[in-house]
């Protein structure tokens, strides 16, 4: 809101953010905001854009924001579209990694051997299973938008300046948030932050920041932790360490974060461009 | 993308949508029929069908005008591959025309920062007040366009200013207005439709029915006597979506009304297969549900199989087995 001087109109997907902030008769809101269906948030941006260009009112910008379920899976069609028009809409997607809302249901952003109520560790199952999902940061650099931007709830800082640095872009701009689900993930409230912030360290979540589909700069890691420390203290993943364990499992898990300190050079002392 | 359709009625917005009409697979079929938009009648949006293309530039400005005083999303209904790709010269309404029959339009509802309201449908708003306004609007639009019930929109284009025939509800023939017919203003939206009843009537010879006019989907009935519907739409298990609507409208429903299902998946109507169908209407040898053109042995040859061998699989595939054109594995 700072970012835009308060000249915000806001376009909600169906989920979490829009169900707590506007309990009828009252609501949070302290901008224009507007809540449609679930799969259409970019689609309503882009019809809220397309409005405000037709009045000239180009010092009002549009964000759009659903969570992952909205995003990934039941709006991607409409996100997607946002993206290849290069409509000039903020979307913010609130990663939660499943569908918390309706009652903890895997989405496509929901991590390999995490349970969910429809992903169980029971019999042969050990949980979401790997090679699915969705890394949307990703697709949207594809789709070489203006600004694709990743961050979590443990460096609020951070997360603003890059809302300020997405509005200095006119055209499609993408943030993904990576938001903890104390519910969902299995583990206290209070460690909420913590948690985003061992996502971040273990490198299991890269932060960066892209613009026109290159990566311009990443969020270094001093010291990559063992993904281990993010995976125990997450009833979510308790399969994997009750007896008899899934070492191997971990080990796959600690493959993909790999993966990605070296895809993105993640490792490192100081938070240099690339 | 149904559920936007609801959203949209629900959401109070004048949206006028273009639909070019087309059936809707398996099989796989890219011709015309009404089945789409009429899967979408219950939505809350008013249906417009146009005839030619004249009729769908004149109905996109009063569907306009319709959505803007009522609050209410419209549908303005072209026939793929017929209207949709016809070339045909148009009357063009001039910009003061049309201006002065569509004034400029005021936001109810405005996402303005300086002004900041919240726009969503609250899930404690009973559900069946809404539903009861938005059938109340549509009832509202039949009222405003029927020439016969106020009529208060076609009023304002005379001819002098426009055109004669710019009008969203019409009869064909001044002596149709004598006859019993179908009334614009019942609440499924399908006035294109019942403009035509005079002109379907059985007594309204035959011979110089343009097929076209059936083609459209058009319907008639007359009260008491034997009438008829012809349209291109089936809801299964039900009949004719128009027709079955058309009756419900009806305190009295006629004693012998008969639905012909036509022009399904774009197959042609004949001026031949009408003159069947009515010489049998007037011989009292039709069905109440008669599909114009089906080979008959052909579908029950099929049906008497899937009544033999259970697990039948897809129908199209049944069908080209029977026809020995390709090497079907099912049926």
């Amino acid at each position: 809101m700072a970012a835009t001087n308060r000249q915000l109109v806001a376009a909600n997907a169906t989920g979490c953010l829009e169900v707590f902030s506007t309990p009828y008769p009252e609501t949070s809101w302290q901008i224009p905001w507007i809540h449609s269906l679930f799969g259409n948030a970019a689609a309503v941006g882009t019809g809220i854009a397309a409005a405000l260009r037709v009045q000239g009112k180009r010092d009002v910008r549009v964000v759009a924001q659903g969570g992952d379920g909205g995003t990934t899976d039941i709006g991607f069609g409409c996100l997607s579209g946002m993206f290849e028009r290069n409509d000039d809409v903020l979307y913010i997607c609130y990663d939660n990694e499943a569908y918390m809302n309706t009652g903890v249901q895997r989405s496509s952003a929901t991590p390999p051997a995490a349970r969910t109520n429809t992903t169980m560790p029971v019999g042969e199952s050990t949980g979401a299973r790997f090679g699915q999902g969705k890394n949307l940061p990703l697709i949207a650099m594809a789709h070489e938008i203006p600004y694709v931007a990743t961050a979590t709830v443990a460096e609020l800082r951070d997360l603003e300046a890059k809302v300020r640095r997405a509005m200095e872009f006119r055209g499609a701009r993408y943030i993904h948030v990576l938001v903890p689900c104390p519910l969902g993930w299995g583990h206290g409230s209070a460690e909420t932050i913590k948690m985003a912030r061992l996502a971040m360290e273990t490198a299991l979540f890269p932060v960066f920041e892209a613009e026109h589909g290159e990566v311009k700069h990443v969020s270094k890691i001093r010291r990559q932790l063992p993904v281990e420390d993010y995976l125990r203290p997450q009833t979510r993943f308790a399969h994997l360490f009750k007896a008899p364990g899934h070492a191997d499992l971990v080990a796959r898990i600690q493959a993909l974060a790999d993966r990605n300190v070296q895809r993105f050079g993640l490792v490192g002392d100081a938070e240099d461009a690339q | 993308m149904a559920e936007a359709v609801y959203n949209a009625a629900g959401l109070g917005l004048p949206i006028v949508m273009t639909v070019a009409n087309r059936a809707i697979g398996a099989p796989i079929n890219i011709w015309n029929d009404h089945t789409d938009a009429l899967s979408q009648r219950d939505c809350g949006w008013l249906q417009l069908f146009a005839e030619d293309n004249q009729e769908a530039l004149d109905l996109h400005i009063q569907a306009f005008r319709l959505a803007e005083e009522l609050s209410l999303p419209v549908m303005v209904c072209m026939d793929g591959f017929i209207l949709t790709h016809a070339y045909e010269r148009v009357d063009m309404p001039t910009q003061a025309q049309v201006d002065s029959y569509l004034p400029p339009y005021e936001l109810r509802q405005v996402l303005d920062p300086a002004d900041p309201v919240s726009i969503w449908e609250p899930w404690s708003v009973p559900k069946r007040s809404w539903k009861y306004a938005t059938r109340a609007r549509k009832a509202a639009a039949g009222a405003r366009t029927h020439p016969r019930v106020g009529g208060r929109i076609p009023a304002r284009v005379r001819p002098s200013q426009w055109r004669a025939r710019a009008r969203i509800s019409h009869q064909r023939r001044r002596r149709d207005r004598r006859r019993p017919r179908v009334r614009a203003g019942h609440d499924q939206g399908y006035r294109r439709r019942d403009a035509r009843a005079g002109a379907q009537d059985r007594r309204a010879r035959h011979h110089v029915l343009p097929a076209v006019a059936v083609r459209r989907g058009a319907q008639c009935t007359a009260k008491g006597e034997a009438g008829g519907r012809a349209e291109k739409s089936l809801a299964v298990g039900m009949g004719g979506i128009v027709g079955n609507n058309v009756s419900a409208s009806f305190s009295g429903s006629p004693d012998r009304v008969h639905t012909v299902i036509a022009g399904l998946g774009g197959r042609s109507i004949t001026r031949g297969s009408l003159h069947r169908v009515f010489e049998q209407a007037l011989t009292d040898s039709l069905e109440p549900l008669t599909f114009l053109d089906l080979d008959r042995a052909l579908v029950d040859r099929v049906l008497e199989r899937e009544r033999v061998h259970r697990r039948s699989g897809p129908i199209a595939e049944g069908i080209l087995k029977d026809l020995g054109v390709v090497a079907a594995k099912t049926g």
